[in-house]
């Protein structure tokens, strides 16, 4: 059975159907890219995998659960975490207070415990502390723990987003754009970085991005959307040369073409 | 237990302890006559209201201009309850402040559920609408004396209680905000979205915050109404509301400390410049918004005045050098040596560490601080990345890179 199945999955916003019948399957241990020209519904499938959206139709099931109906909260209850694309981090709170709030879905110590300081509220809080550093460490924030994260450099913020999700134990992690505002070098790293998470945490990773070369570099499946529907799916480089997939992205030459003639 | 905390919150109630023999040693004595016993309760008061409503305010992120409301329905309650029962002196009190407490909660509740399901400013509009009710509410119901209020409220209002249930005040804030559900609540302030994301529920903790901070405010006006003696609806109105918001934001919106100092200075200058007589507002409002634009964060900020604040002061008035480990508390020290340490040994740390944290006498630069990028991913990908990587060197913030 697959880690998170998708089936005739549609959303319509008056009229407008952003998502149209999508199906598609992740596996455990999988990295998977979601691409598509602009507006082709990519994050719309995002906000619906973890409920910020609920779809006009169609199933969406993690672990063979459908998880239709869930408020948005309970998506990283059940194992699912995502990071945005424009980076949200708790701006004003500490570095290592970021990722305490990642543990959050794991708390069990009620409020009557916290206002009492019960031995459920040490052990725990301990925990999480002990589990943050750890974290913190293999994503070289360990020296920066203390600092707000608003004063971070934009690559540590984003190591941070994906730090404060891996809090959360996710089994698939989702990440919008990670490489938005990259160079070259920067985008190199972290596609290293994304391939060390998913050996390193035994997660399956679902990507929306539209840099290529970290498309190629690591995504071993690649769905892709133009106009809220599927129209290739496959290795990538099955992907690189479907025609379907370069006239979405480029249009097909004769229109230009005919059009320009037309003009003439 | 943590035991650097636990020395921490001894610390801390001895302080407590201290500052209240001194204040009770003075009141006793007759050095602080009965006039200044009053400027005293009342700021006592005003800083366990202020508490409350930077609860919901600073540390939640959700504006709320109606705690003088909820203030009405603590004080009306506990009056009401003093003067019925026949319960003598505190054990008439004590319940009855509980009371007031906890049907000011109820009444948050009622306003809360529409509000805090939605996103965006309906609190303060709901809010502001709740306190006008409850005071037209106030003036036609019989019970509550009509427009004439409440006459004759024993004045049972006095220095120890209002002193310790400030005291109970900050330690149940102040222990919700260190807890996961205090972060919580910080995290929607910060990003709600992301807070969903992270698996709080937005709206379970806006509700747990809000409702404990009007239980806060309803406790205060119970307190209130022992201390004036008389209640009219006239007094719990949009400004009284205002006054306490004005005194959050003065202290600094999410500090603790802050909104005691606030109220602190805000309840003395009106006292200070009564000489002034009708200038009186206008000097008020001239000093807040000298404030609001040199200070524009208040008194204190985010920040607290705790131990370490309290240290670092020290040490900068008798001229010791600070050191960088006086930044971290010690606790915090340790654990990043830890660390560092254990980044060592498993090859993290390759080049530059963090290896003269707090043992140097000096405080690193940012720039210093370059992390050796991707590093912990080349070992395990069996190959060495040079320097030039995530943030070697620049210290550009997101936001001006992010528009690039």
């Amino acid at each position: 059975m697959a880690l998170l199945e998708v089936k005739n999955l549609s959303i319509e916003f008056g009229g407008l159907k952003a998502v149209q019948d999508v199906n598609f399957e992740v596996d455990n241990d999988e990295i998977v890219g979601l691409i598509g020209p602009n507006g082709a519904g990519k994050t719309t499938v995002f906000n619906l995998l973890t409920s910020v959206y609920q779809p006009t139709g169609g199933d969406i099931q993690l672990r063979g659960k459908s998880i239709l109906g869930n408020p948005s909260w309970r998506t990283s209850d059940i194992g699912m975490v995502r990071t945005f694309q424009n980076i949200r981090l708790f701006r004003s709170l500490s570095v290592l207070d970021n990722v305490r709030i990642g543990f959050h879905n794991q708390g069990n110590y009620s409020l009557t415990a916290a206002l009492l300081r019960l031995p459920s509220y040490w052990r725990e809080e301990a925990r999480y502390r002990e589990r943050a550093q750890e974290l913190l460490e293999i994503f070289q924030l360990a020296d920066v723990a203390q600092v707000q994260a608003r004063h971070l450099p934009y690559g540590q913020q984003r190591r941070l987003e994906i730090c404060r999700a891996l809090a959360a134990s996710p089994l698939l992690l989702l990440l919008d754009e990670p490489a938005a505002g990259m160079n070259p070098t920067e985008t190199h790293e972290l596609m290293d970085m994304i391939r060390f998470v998913r050996d390193r945490f035994e997660l399956a990773i679902m990507l929306i991005e539209h840099d290529m070369n970290l498309v190629m570099g690591i995504c071993e499946r690649l769905i892709v959307l133009d106009h809220g529907e599927v129209i290739a799916r496959g290795l990538p480089e099955e992907i690189r040369s479907n025609p379907r997939v370069i006239e979405a992205y480029l249009g097909t030459p004769f229109d230009d073409e005919s059009e320009a003639a037309d003009d003439e | 237990m943590d035991k650097v905390k636990l020395r921490s919150y001894l610390l801390n109630a001895l302080f407590a302890l201290v500052v209240y023999g001194i204040l009770h040693a003075l009141l006793k004595s007759g050095v602080i006559n009965p006039y200044y016993r009053g400027v005293i309760l009342l700021i006592g008061i005003n800083a366990i209201v202020t508490i409350g409503l930077n609860l919901a305010t600073g540390m939640l992120g959700e504006l709320c201009l109606g705690h003088a409301g909820f203030m009405a329905v603590g004080a009306y309650t506990s009056a009401l309850f003093t003067l019925n029962s026949g319960l003598p002196g505190l054990i008439g009190l004590i319940p009855g402040l509980i009371l007031g407490g906890l049907l000011a909660a109820a009444t948050a509740a009622l306003v809360g559920v529409p509000a805090l399901r939605l996103r965006g400013d309906y609190l303060a509009i709901i809010t502001l609408a709740f306190g006008e009710i409850i005071s037209v509410l106030l003036r036609s119901f019989a019970f509550t004396g009509g427009a004439r209020g409440l006459n004759g409220i024993p004045l049972l209002t006095n220095f120890p209680l209002v002193y310790w249930i400030l005291v109970l005040t900050i330690v149940a804030v102040y222990m919700l905000i260190r807890s996961r559900h205090g972060r919580a609540i910080l995290a929607i302030r910060e990003d709600d979205i992301a807070a969903e994301a992270s698996g709080i529920n937005v709206t379970r903790f806006k509700m747990t915050a809000f409702v404990i901070s009007a239980a806060i405010a309803g406790i205060g006006g119970g307190l209130y109404a022992h201390y004036i003696g008389i209640l009219s609806p006239n007094k719990f109105n949009y400004n009284y509301s205002i006054d306490y918001m004005v005194m959050v934001v003065f202290g600094g919106m999410g500090s603790i400390t802050g909104s005691i100092l606030s109220a602190g200075t805000l309840t003395i200058l009106p006292e200070l410049l009564r000489r002034f007589a009708d200038y009186r507002m206008l000097v008020y409002s001239v000093l807040l918004i000298i404030l609001m634009i040199f200070k524009p964060e208040g008194l204190l900020g985010q920040k607290e005045f705790s131990q370490r604040f309290a240290a670092n002061l020290i040490r900068r008035l008798t001229g010791r050098e600070e050191r960088s480990a006086a930044s971290y508390d010690r606790h915090e020290l340790s654990v990043a040596r830890e660390t560092t340490r254990r980044a060592r040994e498993r090859g993290y740390l390759t080049e530059q560490g963090p290896g003269d944290l707090g043992v140097g006498g000096r405080r690193r630069r940012p720039e210093e601080n370059i992390p050796v990028a991707g590093t912990a991913v080349a070992e395990s990908e069996g190959r060495t990345l040079t320097r030039q990587g995530l943030d070697a060197g620049s210290y550009e913030t997101a936001e001006r890179k992010g528009r690039r």
